[in-house]
């Protein structure tokens, strides 16, 4: 007996402790992020993911894992479907933080760090399984980097000097040698693939499109073959994009089938496959005016089935912006219609999977001259909208990059900064039937 | 004879010298009072230090509060990366001129100040211009006692790079807005007004901690989408947009409709100001505007009509169609804008149109700077008129015999005008079911 209770009693233990540390880290995963896992510059260390459990977490040191399928996206989900946990920091950082997207893997976060110091931005990779940030640059960019997932790599554009230095100067400057388009491998590789492109870039999966310097011609750079084709004369549509007043940006669709063009006059939807284009009106339909204020797209956010552009539109000019306001371009019906939120300033959107609901940050007051933030769930198919996370205290950053939803709608990432430091917050979303 | 030389050339010296010293106190009398004049007649102040701050796009301070940085291309650091990085290289603290020009883009401050405050695109000339001479002030106040400013709307939004990121026709807007480098004091003073601005407010402003402050009436910010934006005190903007558009809504957004569709005349307004100075010296009680060199460029004695209401039936503006040698009377709800009280019965508001006879209207209460009162106008509807061209309905004031259009400096008259069409024989005003109105609004 004695003999036989020793032999069991180290698998029987063993068993025990496995499973007591099944349960401990299930129940840490479930908790929301607390300041145990606050990540700080450089940090390595092994903590708890912050993210849902229901994901094939790789294991460290190894290459990161094929992500999973992403859930069927759910077009009969409502507003009350959604459930938000309560935030946690994961990165408190000295430099302001910009928010450029999920990656596809759905646990690495891509972020643009603008030093308080200079004005050279550092691109990372935010890893939230095992909460390291890996560098990938640090220089002078134009925009935001675009995310290359087969290459994992990013394509950015490096400004041109006339483009910075030309009315500053009064004369046209030297042109860098690294001016144009380059593509940075996450091994830090660093290629310039082309040069004399420039002005905007967007991306989808190989490919990225920027604008010929010379021509102004839309230019296709399939990043895997380097393969480069000019194939819309932007003046046809009468964009100027070398003008550096007019504010010429392209946004891609998730799967690449259509780019939206805008500037300070209009928006233009380009068809990739018949190469044809919709000039939007931006004038809302049901509008009775007899003067109207001609309304621009400040910025643009394509859904994840590319049949809907959610637009955040202004009447201001130039300069800072009297207003920003939400507006859904419809692809089928090509028609635009606002969204009415009770906020004068909307700030960033992001899409749910389904393509049906939106998450958009607004300015909801002001306290010793910075804005306070909301967050709201807004149901495009309804318009109505509920704030969501009002217990989190969010400040106004950057616009456009204080917001992203992952791709599976799992986490979300928003901007959360203190008076000292800036951060970013991650939220799971749960959805109840 | 060496001595005698020397004393005979010393006499004469010493006569010259006393000669000579008179002379350098003249003219060094002379000098004084022109240096004195010259000094007396420079504005407040040339140049401001202004704190350069990261923003956000609506201007506020982005949290964590940063400091703009050689080559920054962030917001508020820069209105245009692709015009021109942060200028002021290592510089937190700047000093840049108050009134510097186009072609110092390095060196200015109100150029890159207004289309930020008031975008040319939403609000029409008369309101860029209040706000062009609103900001002035503003800057000059500070300015004037050496204390520095950020860039942010927690003061006024200072954006390197604004102006040259605008349209050709903006530019023109801002150029003739800052060209006449007015500024606001006291009616007793010379120095810069502490000249308060905000978003918005309905009906009424906030007083502030000066006596130029005063709570005054807005009327025309009526509108239930008059949403409070701001402290409140001093000149509401889009309240000056209003009494530029002549309407009692600001749409402009989101929509983008900035003046009332036919089917929503009530949006309209029945008083439009097409003059800066009727806008400033409406939201700051009893000051004046003056020049770069101080001299006084508005009238003592000032008023603004803030309602007029016709026993015609028309809701707004002038009347279209009247009968002939009909009896109108008109409700006019004023405000004394000037820097002196009006003692009761001594102000009177008087009517001039187009064939028509002088009436007048006897303000009967003595109303302070700043304070409101309504006066009721009847004139005789002419008899004669080339059927619907336009009619002028001119309105003036005059106090001790005194027109206030013919004082100096004058101050405008208000001219309201329609098409007019005069029905002979009838006996009832004609009753107007077509809202067709088009006010102009003209000012003299």
């Amino acid at each position: 007996m004695r003999h036989v209770g020793q032999k069991w009693a180290g698998p029987v233990i063993l068993v025990f402790l496995l499973i007591i540390s099944v349960l401990l880290v299930s129940s840490l995963r479930d908790q929301p992020i607390s300041k145990e896992t606050l990540l700080t510059a450089g940090s390595s260390q092994n903590q708890p993911s912050p993210l849902r459990s229901e994901f094939d977490q790789p294991a460290v040191g190894q290459a990161p894992v094929s992500p999973l399928p992403l859930p069927a996206a759910d077009s009969a989900l409502t507003l009350a479907n959604y459930h938000f946990s309560d935030p946690g920091v994961v990165l408190k950082h000295d430099a302001l933080i910009g928010i450029v997207q999920w990656l596809p893997n759905r646990y690495e976060l891509l972020l643009q760090l603008k030093s308080r110091e200079s004005a050279i931005d550092s691109i990372e990779i935010l890893n939230l399984y095992d909460n390291t940030r890996k560098l990938l640059m640090h220089e002078q960019i134009t925009g935001k980097p675009v995310w290359i997932d087969s290459l994992r790599s990013i394509a950015y554009l490096v400004p041109s000097q006339s483009q910075l230095a030309n009315l500053q100067t009064g004369t046209a400057s030297t042109e860098t040698p690294d001016y144009g388009l380059w593509l940075l491998q996450d091994n830090l590789h660093q290629d310039k693939i082309a040069s004399d492109l420039g002005w905007s870039i967007a991306g989808s999966n190989n490919i990225v499109w920027v604008v010929d310097g010379e021509t102004q011609d839309l230019v296709e750079f399939n990043t895997l073959d380097r393969s480069e084709k000019s194939f819309v004369d932007l003046k046809t549509f009468g964009f100027a994009p070398n003008d550096p007043t007019s504010g010429f940006e392209i946004v891609a669709s998730p799967d690449g089938s259509r780019l939206a063009l805008f500037d300070n006059s209009q928006l233009v939807i380009l068809e990739l496959k018949s190469q044809s284009g919709i000039v939007v009106n931006l004038s809302p339909a049901e509008s009775l005016q007899t003067e109207t204020i001609k309304q621009r797209v400040f910025d643009a956010v394509w859904s994840p089935d590319a049949s809907q552009l959610a637009l955040i539109l202004t009447t201001g000019g130039a300069g800072l912006l009297p207003n920003s306001f939400l507006a859904l371009f419809d692809v089928a019906s090509q028609r635009t219609t606002n969204i009415p939120l009770s906020y004068n300033h909307v700030t960033d959107v992001a899409w749910a999977p389904n393509s049906r609901q939106l998450l958009v940050m607004a300015v909801i007051g002001s306290q010793n001259a910075y804005d306070q933030a909301g967050l709201f769930l807004v149901d495009v198919l309804t318009n109505d909208y509920v704030r969501v996370l009002s217990d989190l205290e969010l400040w106004i950053g950057e616009f456009g990059a204080g917001l992203a939803w992952s791709p599976d709608g799992a986490n979300l990432a928003v901007y959360c900064p203190t008076l000292e430091y800036a951060q970013v917050c991650l939220a799971s979303v749960k959805i109840e039937k | 004879m060496k001595l005698l030389t020397h004393m005979r050339r010393y006499r004469p010296s010493i006569q010259c010298s006393a000669r000579s010293l008179r002379l350098v106190v003249l003219f060094a009398s002379v000098i004084f009072l022109f240096s004195y004049t010259s000094l007396y007649a420079v504005p407040p102040a040339t140049h401001i230090r202004v704190e350069m701050l990261r923003l956000t796009n609506t201007g506020a301070i982005q949290i964590p509060r940063t400091y703009c940085v050689p080559n920054d291309t962030s917001v508020g650091c820069t209105a245009n990366a692709a015009i021109g990085v942060y200028p002021f290289g290592t510089a937190t603290t700047p000093t840049v001129e108050i009134d510097g020009n186009t072609t110092s883009p390095y060196n200015r401050y109100l150029l890159d100040v207004i289309p930020n405050e008031m975008s040319p695109n939403l609000f029409q000339n008369a309101a860029v211009y209040a706000q062009a001479i609103a900001a002035r002030t503003y800057a000059y106040f500070f300015a004037q006692s050496n204390v520095t400013i950020n860039n942010s709307n927690e003061k006024q939004v200072f954006v390197p790079w604004t102006y040259e990121n605008l349209s050709a026709a903006n530019k023109s807007v801002i150029s003739n807005a800052v060209a006449s480098r007015n500024y606001l004091t006291m009616a007793t003073s010379s120095n810069a007004i502490f000249s308060e601005f905000f978003a918005d407010i309905s009906l009424t402003t906030v007083e502030g901690d000066y006596s130029y402050l005063k709570a005054v009436p807005d009327p025309i910010s009526s509108h239930p989408d008059v949403v409070m934006d701001g402290h409140g005190r001093g000149l509401s903007q889009k309240g000056a947009g209003r009494w530029a558009r002549g309407t009692s809504s600001y749409q402009c957004y989101p929509g983008g409709a900035c003046t009332p569709p036919p089917s929503q005349p009530h949006f309209k307004w029945s008083v439009l100001w097409s003059n800066s100075n009727q806008i400033l010296t409406h939201y700051f009680t009893g000051i004046h505007v003056r020049d770069e060199n101080r001299n006084i460029q508005t009238a003592q004695n000032r008023w603004v009509p803030l309602s007029l209401q016709w026993n015609t039936g028309d809701v707004v503006s002038a009347p279209m169609f009247l009968c002939s040698g009909q009896s109108v009377s008109v409700v006019i709800w004023l405000q004394n804008t000037g820097t002196t009280a009006w003692q009761s019965n001594a102000a009177s508001v008087i009517f001039r149109g187009d064939n028509a006879q002088e009436t007048q209207a006897i303000v009967t209460q003595s109303l302070s700077p700043g304070e409101t009162a309504t006066v009721t106008l009847n004139f005789i509807a002419p008899t004669t008129h080339s059927q619907g061209t336009p009619y002028e309905y001119r309105f003036d004031m005059k106090i001790s015999g005194q027109y206030f259009s013919s004082q100096q400096p004058s101050w405008p008259m208000y001219i309201t005008s329609n098409s007019l069409y005069l029905i002979p024989n009838c006996t009832k005003p004609p009753v107007v079911y077509l809202p067709l109105l088009q006010s102009t609004g003209v000012t003299q």
